[in-house]
């Protein structure tokens, strides 16, 4: 049962968390905000950007700030599977006699930087499949659960293609977000480039141990969702998939498979934690019009119909929010519910991929 | 009971929303049933359109009923604001589902329902009801204003159709409403009906009344449909004092009876002449006789000639001449004035001149007598023959009115009983319910031209009755004038019995 602790726990804690990444990271609050939303929530996040962005960083940081034992993989193509999740080795004992010791590999911790995932094969990047939806490593018939918290976080690089292996479908559908690291603006780079003149190393402080986390997850899980604003994530969700029931206009045009239900588990996940991170006690349909992009934007596979016009996956989730009539809703980027206008009633805009007409 | 108690309190605190969105419904549901009625209109339009029938009122009242009927339905199921509904529109002012999720989570007494629902109570608290607009939809609007257009047309125009229809089938129905043209005739037909009544009630004889009818039929015949009213108005009114005139001057019309009795010389003889009676005539010379006897005794020969003049005089100033009788009275004048003596008698002679003036009197008067009897008898005779004319006549155009009004009734009577085969001459052995209790003495002829060879008791033929042989002897005397004797030939022709 939560208590009225629990849930000043869960704001100061948040406070705190943002306050010490804020020391470390230089604009980006979008995807520090969802970052934090998703390892809150217990979900794994795909950060793609190009290089120098910030993106390693930004999860550096994230372990530092939440006091919690941190791994780094740097994805290459001859990287194997026993690399990440480590493997049994003959080690000879006080006798002298030898046998199988298994050694653990960098997957054995808390916060994982899978960096530039997508450099790996498919067959290593399959080792982190049973790691990252059930937090457990299965070797040579034996599984080792990982320790909790447990996150992935990886990264990759949108523009250098070449020798690279972009992640299945099923590998993608494990992260909670992709959220997409944009070049800092001109007022960001300033204060990126005179905090490094000072000091490259990360300077925040451990805001949250693993148990505070855990019991945050605990207290976000209980925020109410009203009937109203769960048929709408459910809608939003199938709206994505082309053969659904209630298809988006747009998804029959321009997507081929949607979204899985992991989808509508993660919106409601994610969006419990941004209402309560944002000082309120209910899941609003603003929470999942916010983190529809990142939710579903890795989980839609396009027609070549929508790459040949261009249409992205953000500008079919726009449209297909505008479509459920809930538009008005839609915090602006970076925008937190509290600083949304109240007191008048919120027009619903409609308009192709997103654009107010 | 707890529940109960949350739920009391959540409605409490969207009441005044609550109130707002009911209105709200509520005209929602007048106007989705306007629409609904006045759909109904139209079809009920298209009905009248299509039957060519007025049925204004009967779309009128669909329309009426249907948006009434229909508002409550509506409202009922449709447009009633639940507590949930309520929630949402006031979440839809920026409150992020707090209400939807405070009803919701009603019932429940943790903590986090706790602080979800002060804290829509909190951001309830910084918008109230007014900043909550009225959605009525603008398709709503568009379509009801489309179909009531629609409606007001199709009702006006197929009420327009019938009414035309209506008029075009019946210009004569029996909620008529006469034209100014049929007034301004109704009016002028009173006018000469009124006139028509006046010379029948007039006390003139039946000649002049002729001649005032047929004053007024030829006013008639020349009055024109093109002619105002008042132009109408003048010619009947002309023609009234026409009449008039000509019934006062009868009316102002005097014997020489009546002339004489304006005298005093004459006054007894004038009294005697106006009864008609030889023998008080008579009486009145004799009077005469005394009342001049002293005079002309005592040499007073004036009374002669004044009364000679007075005679005279009223010969002159009667209207009604009766030329036996002026004749005798001017006879009568001549030898009053011839008695007097030419010279004034000597001394001593005025009673044997005295004698033999009243001598002269005695015969003047007693042949005056005699004069007087042949006109007076001559004058009564034929007082009897306009009296027997007038009643004839009128009993003439009494007689021929009934034929008529019975010719009238047999037409109305026949005409619809058998529209289809009207040539087929009905079994005299089978006589139809529809004849009546006229069936029988004067069954109508098989050939369909039906006679009327009776009076109007149906069987007594005209041949039996017995004034027809007193027309055929006033046809032989001279006593009718030519109308008249038009008149009896006319209907003697019309029963079939031969002229004298």
């Amino acid at each position: 049962m939560i208590t009225e602790q629990n849930l000043e726990e869960f704001k100061t804690l948040c406070d705190n968390i943002f306050t010490q990444i804020g020391r470390d990271m230089i604009g980006q609050k979008e995807v520090v905000e969802f970052s934090v939303i998703a390892m809150i929530a217990g979900g794994n996040v795909l950060l793609e950007g190009v290089p120098g962005v910030g993106k390693t960083r930004l999860v550096r940081t994230l372990g530092r700030v939440f006091s919690l034992p941190f791994s780094r993989i740097q994805f290459t193509p001859d990287l194997m599977p026993a690399d990440v999740t480590g493997t049994n080795i003959i080690v000879k004992d006080e006798k002298g006699n030898s046998k199988f010791s298994f050694q653990k590999g960098p997957i054995f911790s808390n916060i994982i930087l899978a960096d530039e995932i997508n450099r790996a094969t498919p067959k290593t990047q399959s080792a982190l499949l049973e790691a990252m939806q059930e937090h457990k490593v299965t070797v040579m018939g034996v599984s080792r659960p990982l320790d909790e918290p447990f996150f992935v976080l990886a990264t990759q690089n949108p523009i250098e293609q070449d020798g690279t292996y972009p992640l299945p479908e099923a590998q993608m559908d494990r992260f909670m977000f992709k959220l997409i690291v944009t070049y800092p603006k001109m007022e960001e780079l300033g204060r990126i480039v005179g905090m490094t003149q000072i000091t490259m190393d990360e300077v925040a402080d451990a805001a949250c141990s693993a148990e505070e986390l855990l019991r945050m997850r605990a207290t976000a899980k209980e925020i109410p969702v009203a009937a109203d604003v769960m048929n709408y994530a459910m809608r939003l969700t199938l709206a994505t998939q082309p053969g659904s029931e209630c298809p988006a206009q747009i998804a029959k045009k321009y997507i081929r498979y949607g979204a899985s239900p992991r989808a509508a588990q993660a919106l409601i996940s994610a969006a419990k934690v941004r209402a309560l991170m944002n000082g309120r006690y209910n899941v609003s349909y603003g929470d999942l019009n916010a983190l529809a992009c990142p939710v579903l934007r890795h989980r839609i596979k396009l027609t070549f119909e929508a790459v040949t016009d261009s249409v992205t996956a953000d500008d079919i989730i726009h449209e297909i929010i505008a479509e459920l009539g809930h538009a008005g809703d839609t915090p602006k980027a970076g925008e937190t519910v509290k600083t949304a206008e109240k007191g008048e009633e919120q027009p619903v805009k409609r308009g192709l991929f997103g654009k107010k007409k | 009971m707890k529940e109960k108690k949350q739920l009391t309190r959540e409605e409490k605190l969207l009441a005044s929303y609550r109130a707002k969105l009911r209105r709200e419904g509520l005209l929602k549901a007048c106007l989705t049933a306007s629409i609904c009625g006045f759909a109904l209109s139209v079809i009920v339009s298209a009905v009248s359109f299509a039957t060519v029938s007025d049925l204004l009122f009967i779309a009128l009242g669909v329309w009426a009923a249907a948006t009434a009927g229909l508002t409550a339905l509506f409202y009922r199921f449709l447009f009633r604001p639940d507590l949930s509904a309520t929630a949402r529109r006031v979440d839809g002012m920026g409150l992020e589902e707090r209400v939807v999720t405070m009803v919701e989570l009603s019932g429940r007494e943790d903590v986090l329902a706790g602080k979800q629902r002060k804290d829509t109570e909190q951001a309830l608290s910084s918008v109230g009801v007014k900043q909550m607009r009225t959605g009525i939809p603008k398709v709503l609007l568009a379509v009801l204003l489309l179909v009531m257009a629609l409606a007001v047309f199709m009702m006006s125009y197929s009420t327009v159709l019938a009414v035309r229809a209506q008029e075009t089938e019946n210009p004569i129905g029996e909620e008529h409403t006469p034209t100014p043209s049929e007034q301004d005739d109704a009016i002028i037909r009173e006018m000469i009906e009124k006139l028509r009544e006046e010379i029948n009630a007039a006390p003139v004889d039946g000649t002049l009344k002729s001649y005032l009818h047929q004053i007024v039929d030829d006013l008639e015949a020349s009055l024109k449909p093109t002619d105002s009213l008042e132009v109408k108005i003048a010619r009947v009114s002309e023609t009234a004092q026409r009449i008039h005139k000509l019934i006062e001057e009868y009316l102002s019309r005097t014997t020489i009876g009546q002339e004489l009795q304006k005298h005093e010389t004459t006054k007894p003889l004038g009294d005697a002449v106006v009864t008609g009676d030889i023998e008080t005539v008579k009486g009145a010379f004799q009077a005469m006789y005394d009342s001049i006897e002293p005079h002309v005794m005592a040499g007073e020969y004036d009374i002669l000639a004044q009364t000679a003049d007075d005679i005279e005089q009223s010969i002159r100033d009667a209207t009604i001449r009766d030329e036996q009788l002026a004749e005798a009275l001017q006879k009568l004048a001549d030898a009053l004035r011839a008695a007097i003596p030419k010279q004034p008698p000597e001394e001593g002679e005025e009673e044997h001149v005295g004698d033999e003036v009243m001598k002269e009197v005695q015969d003047a008067f007693d042949q005056a007598v005699q004069d007087m009897q042949n006109a007076l008898e001559g004058e009564k005779e034929k007082a009897e023959a306009d009296k027997n004319a007038d009643e004839l006549d009128k009993e003439l155009q009494d007689t021929i009115q009934d034929a008529l009004d019975k010719l009238n009734g047999k037409e109305q009577e026949t005409e619809p009983e058998d529209p289809e085969e009207p040539e087929e001459p009905e079994e005299p052995e089978e006589p139809g319910e529809e004849q009546g209790g006229e069936q029988g003495s004067n069954p109508p002829p098989a050939d369909g031209d039906v006679k009327y060879d009776s009076v109007i008791d149906g069987e007594t033929s005209y041949k039996d009755v017995e004034y027809e042989e007193q027309f055929k002897e006033l046809l032989e005397s001279d006593t009718l004038t030519d109308e008249q004797r038009k008149a009896i030939e006319d209907y003697l022709e019309f029963l079939g019995t031969e002229k004298p």
